[in-house]
This record gives C-alpha cells, structure tokens and sequence, in this order.
C-alpha cells in the first residue's frame, strides 16, 4: 500500500446513513456547484440534506435553486450545465416522467449532468415503492444508467459518474439509481471519503472552463441545439450520441478500476460484477438491491452445495454486450431478474429482452429464463430469492419448468388468497 | 488535435472562428450543433433582394427598424442615424413596413440608376 | 449460534408517532458505535398516520456483513411500544419460541396465548416520559426509554454509548432530559 493510501484510510469517517443522505454526501463530496430541487418520495431528502448543506455553509459557492416542477429542475441543471457548471439533482418515478422532454435535451446537448433516481413504481395504481421501470423508461433518451445496490454504492457512484460524464470525449448525462424506500430510507455504514483524496479523484471544476463544445459566455456569443434540416447533420448528431454512449464503456472499466485504486472498494469491472460464476452450472442476472441480498442467497446455496452463481447488472447503458456474453458462457442456464417491466415485449422485462438479444447469435451460451419479480416494492425475501435458485436448478436438471411462467416469464411471488 | 481539444479551441476564441464551418463526415461534427453569430454566416444574402430598403431624408432616428431587422443588418451610426448593410439585406421590407414615420421605402431594384 | 457469529434481528412494533422509525436507527447507531461489524436499520415505510401500527427492524452483527433488506420474520427481540399492539392477530402470530420481548407496560402482561418459551421485559417508558415530562404533541416519546431498556437487557450498549448517540443525532440541547429518560429505563427494566 502506497503511503498516500495508508494515510487517507486513518482519516476515513464511516457514518449511519440512508441511502438518500449518502447521495446527498456525494454530490456535496463532487463538489458540484449547481444543484436544483423540487421533492417527489422517495428521493426528497437527497435534496433536503443538500439545502441543509448549504444553509449551514457546508457548501460554499454552491448555488441551490428551487424549482417549481421537475420539468424545470432539469431546464434548470441543463441551463447551469450550459455554462460549464457540475450540476446536481434528484427525482424518482412520476417526476423523472414529468421531465421527459429535458431528459432528453439534456443528452442531446451532450451535458455530463449526474442525477441520483430513488426508483419507484408509476401510476397508476399511485405507487412510491421499489420499481426500476420509472429509470429504465428513459432507456432511448441517451442518459447511461446505473444501479446501485448498496449505500457505499451510491455515494461511490456518484463520485465515479462524474469523473466518466465529464470526460470530454464522452460528454453524457447518467442516472445514477436505487430502489425506492429499500436503499433510500434504510440506514447503513457509509464511508465518506476524505475531501482531499476525492478532489484528487474527480477534482473540482475549474469556474472559467466550460465545456468544449458548449461554453454559455456573454463574450463569446454561440447558438446551440438550432434547428438542423433533414438533409444536413440531424442523422449524425444522433449517432454521435450512441457513439460516446459505445465509447463510454470502456472509460467506466478505467474509471472503476482506478476508484479501486485510490478508495479500496471493487465494483467488478464497472459494468457488471460477478459473483461465484466460476464453475456454476446456474446463474441468474440481477441488479439494483435485490443483487446483494442475491450475494447471500447464492451463498447459502453454495454452502448447501448448489453450483449456482450471479452476476450483478451495474450499468444498463451502455449496455454490457460482451461483458455478459462472457459471462453467459459459464453456465448452462441463466435466470435474469428484472424488478421492472417492458410491456408487450418478448419477456415482459426490460433487461430480460436486452439479454435474450445480446445472447442469440452467440453458440454456446445459456438459455435465459426471463423472471420477473418485486414490482411496486412487493417484498422480495432472501428464502424467495434461494427459491428462485432452486427453480432455475431444478429446470436446468430436468427441464422441468416452473409452475407460475406466465407468457414464457416466471412471475414469481404473484399474490394467492386462499 | 483531439476532436474535443479542436472545439474548445473554435468556441473559446473568437478569432479562432471560421468564416463558414464544414464538416464532410458525422466524426468532424462537434457533439451538438453550434451556430456561431459571425457577419455572413449564411452567405451573401444580399443576392436574394429584389426590393431595397431606402432610409429618406427627415429620419427621426427613433432606432424601430434596427430593433425589428432579422438579420441584423441595419448598424446606428456615429451620429446616431442608420445605415443598411446591403451585402447582406435580404429585402424582406420589415423595417419599412415597421417604421412609424414611413421614412423608409422599398425600391425595386432595377429601378435604382447608380451603383 | 453464538450472538458473535450471527446476525441479531430484531422488530419493533408502534403507533404512529410512538417513534420505532427513529429507534431502529439509534439502535444500529448505538451498535456500530460499540464496534458491530455492520449493521442496518429498516423502516416499513407506507401510508403512516398517528396512531396506525408501525414496524421497523434492525438488524446487526459483531463479525458478518449484512446482505439482506428484508423484513425481519424471526426476530430474536422484539420492541412492543404500545400493549394493544400486543393482541393484533398478525403481531401476536409474530412472536415465535425463544424470542425475547421488551414491553412498554407498568404491569404485567397477559401472556395465556402467547408461547411457554420466551422471555418478557417490562419497562413503564410512558410512565417514565410523563414524569419526565418527554412528550410531543400527541403522547410520549418512547424510543429513548425504549432503547434504555433494550441496552441493559442485552449490553449491547451502555448509557455513556446512548449519551454519545444521542448527543451526534439531537445536539447538546435535549441531552439531559433525553439521558434522564433513558437512565430511569435502564435501571427499572425488570424480567416479568
């Protein structure tokens, strides 16, 4: 261990935190200079301990702007944005679809604003729980999107979102998310970093840079997001977009890994993350918080002497095309767990069909299970998680497939009152 | 130079700009599309006039027309009356039809003698 | 199991406003204070209003880390605020062999449906708050005294570990009378 590492973990404060207040720590930890607000639960007090931050001096040089819906919190971010400032926010569920429009403005003006999602179910039925479909709705805007499934997590990916969306040969906005209410009011220990050490890690903007390509400055006046005719560049902004989301990914791998450096905490190789994949015969694709409590069901089950493994989806866009062909290569039958829906597709679960698409032309790879469970923030229990397992364990021995598919997707966990 | 260095460049400097931005291919296209107000960014519009905007004697210099002018091309001048760049006026007829003392009149231009 | 090597769940059961919400996470503070490995606190969070029952769990360990965010359904402790939660079917169900429960109640309880194998602590936390005047607007403010009772019950924490807590959390304000509230609990707890 380097000297500068040994020094900085005796100065390391871990603290009980929920999920949301570390995500408030983040962005005060990025030093963002911009942050704008409007409450929608459960993310409301993401940005209630940023305005405490602020009012209490925490936070000097940062502007907090109160908005009057999240369609103008995102108006106001993209237009802070603009003039070259970090930028910060936090919405969930109807919120996130309120400000569609400037979602997608965002991406399209290539923005690295970093947003933290506390994901709940839409409406209706009126829902505020656990429910990754309000994010992954936003899935064709341009935003990359990650999952979070931990409270150290959060805060950490954060830090590394800026450090990927900032880069000038990517320029994208991202989604930072986790499940309603299971990460955002629980309370874990969180590690907040030493200031010094994440400065040297993401350090601060510097006020007079601006962007490469958009520099808001009454000096140098410049238009931008004009009007393009169908025969000049409108097809090429576009693909320009895809382009840096493709390249992206190879920038969170390097930005992962030197986060491992300097903060001591793997997160695989940044866009997904395995776990006993090595010589299993199952293994099930998961994300969001139930992927940790899956480290434990897959666990239990090891010790019972099951060859099951799992691999943790962290990114969703990019998309890890490669990364889980590889890993689909290791096993005979792979279980993907979607805490969302893609009505009318093949599987009825976003990551399920994006899987089932990335596999097909591979040979040699596993067959997908689609499975879709915990929707609304309908508990999820580690006894049904290693009950999914042995599903997927007994279908792969006898082929025998599980009572309750539905339209080819198990749907485990539907309600039966007798 | 990296792409992202070569924009930072032309957007930060105003004398970086180029006169008329060309890009052959989507690679060399900046990543959103920037419109830099330089004089004749849209070409020599002064072609298409078929009417001329003519300022009269008996001005008031109340400054209507320059305000209302789409392609900015009507400049105040020392002595606070107007002057028409006719390189670029399009003949569009706005300021005439703006001006509330009438002191300007479109002519059409095979009709003016000189020049 | 010993309690080094396992994870300790435990559930607590209020009223709206009775205030377990906030005593689930003192708890995990007060633990991770005292050195457990990793802790977490978990509120079930729907459409509360005062008087309508609550639940939060807390889970801690001394030596694993805690993967789950379930609901916690074999509690080894489990937080009764208030007595008439006791008698709800689905809370009563709740109470299996072995568990250990902390009541807040002057009396002893009526334990003829309840299971042969479990240990009951009785502590007066409402009586404890009145006399020390620890009250908001709608009733007393129980989780101090609750989690005074708890501490001694199963030293996991002492009154000096709470006073810490508490002064991080509340401020040097309330500390006296927080710290009053919690001393009367710790030393009135008695097995029933």
């Amino acid at each position: 261990m380097t000297e500068v590492q040994n020094d900085f973990i005796q100065k390391r404060e871990s603290i009980i935190i929920k999920g949301n207040v570390a995500a408030a720590y983040a962005a005060k930890s990025a030093r963002v200079q911009v942050i704008s607000a409007y409450p929608i639960t459960p993310q409301t007090t993401v940005v209630e301990k940023l305005s405490e931050f602020v009012d209490n001096g925490l936070m000097p040089g940062t502007q907090y702007i109160k908005m009057e819906s999240e369609h103008s919190v995102f108006a106001a971010v993209v237009g802070a944005s603009k003039a070259g400032t970090r930028t910060f926010t936090a919405t969930s569920g109807q919120g996130i679809f309120y400000a569609h429009e400037m979602i997608h403005w965002a991406a399209g003006a290539r923005l690295p604003i970093v947003v933290s999602i506390a994901s709940r179910g839409p409406a209706p039925p009126w829902n505020i729980w656990a429910d990754f479909t309000d994010v992954i709705s936003q899935r064709d805007t341009g935003w990359m999107n990650c999952f979070c499934s931990e409270h150290q997590e959060i805060y950490d990916e954060i830090l590394m979102s800026y450090k990927v969306c900032e880069d000038h040969d990517i320029l994208l906005p991202k989604f930072v998310s986790y499940g309603g209410f299971i990460l955002s009011h629980t309370s874990k220990p969180v590690i907040l970093e030493d200031q010094d050490l994440v400065d040297k890690f993401l350090p601060p903007l510097p006020s007079e840079e601006g962007w490469p390509h958009i520099w808001m400055d009454p000096k140098r006046p410049m238009m931008f997001g004009n009007l393009i005719m169908p025969s000049s560049f409108y097809y090429e902004f576009r693909l320009k977009i895809h382009d840096a989301n493709m390249r992206a990914k190879e920038k969170i791998k390097k930005v992962a890994k030197e986060f491992e450096k300097i903060f001591g905490r793997n997160y695989g190789n940044g866009l997904i993350q395995e776990y006993e994949m090595d010589n299993a015969n199952v293994g099930v694709i998961i994300y969001g918080d139930l992927a940790l409590q899956m480290e434990q069901a897959v666990e239990d089950l090891r010790g019972e002497g099951y060859k099951v493994g799992m691999v943790k989806l962290r990114h969703f866009r990019p998309f890890p095309t490669e990364n889980l062909i590889e890993a689909a290569k290791k096993v005979k039958l792979l279980g993907v767990i979607d805490r969302a829906t893609a009505f009318g597709s093949q599987t009825g679960g976003p990551v399920s069909c994006e899987v089932k698409a990335a596999l097909h032309e591979t040979k040699g790879t596993a067959t997908v299970l689609p499975i879709i469970n915990g929707l609304g923030g309908r508990e999820v229990t580690l006894e049904q998680q290693k009950d999914q397992l042995l599903k997927l364990v007994k279908y792969n021995e006898t082929g025998e497939l599980p009572k309750d598919m539905i339209h080819g997707t198990l749907w485990d966990g539907l309600l039966e009152i007798e | 130079m990296s792409e992202s260095k070569k924009w930072k460049k032309i957007n930060k400097s105003v004398k970086e700009r180029p006169k008329v931005q060309e890009y052959r291919n989507w690679k060399e296209l900046s990543p959103i599309p920037i419109s830099l107000p330089i004089e004749g960014n849209m070409g020599i519009t002064g072609d298409w006039r078929t009417f001329r905007p003519i300022i009269k004697e008996g001005c008031n210099k109340c400054g209507i027309c320059w305000i209302y002018c789409p392609e900015g091309v009507i400049k105040r001048k020392e002595d606070g009356s107007f002057e028409i760049n006719l390189t670029y006026c399009k003949g569009c007829g706005i300021c005439a039809k703006e001006c509330p003392t009438n002191n300007i009149e479109m002519v059409r231009e095979s009709d003016i003698k000189d020049d | 199991m010993s309690d080094n090597e396992k994870i300790v769940e435990i559930s607590m059961h209020c009223r709206g406003g009775q205030t377990c919400i906030t005593a689930s996470q003192l708890l995990a503070e007060m633990a991770f204070e005292e050195g457990f490995k990793d802790i977490i606190a978990i509120p079930i969070i729907g459409a509360e209003r005062r008087g309508a029952p609550i639940q939060a769990f807390t889970k801690v360990s001394k030596s694993r880390k805690i993967k789950t965010y379930d609901s916690v359904v074999n509690p080894d402790y489990i937080f009764m605020f208030d007595i008439s939660l006791l008698y709800i079917p689905r809370i009563k169900n709740s109470i299996k062999e072995g568990v250990t429960l902390i009541v807040n109640s002057p009396d002893p309880i009526d334990t003829s449906d309840l299971p042969n194998n479990i240990k009951i602590f009785l502590v007066d936390a409402t009586g404890i708050c009145i006399k020390r005047d620890f009250m908001h607007s709608s009733g007393a403010i129980l989780n101090i005294p609750m989690l005074g009772a708890f501490g001694k019950v199963t030293g996991y924490y002492n009154l000096k570990t709470m006073e810490k807590v508490i002064k991080k959390e509340f401020g040097e304000k309330r500390l006296e009378k927080n710290m009053s509230v919690a001393k009367d609990a710790y030393e009135s707890v008695r097995e029933m």
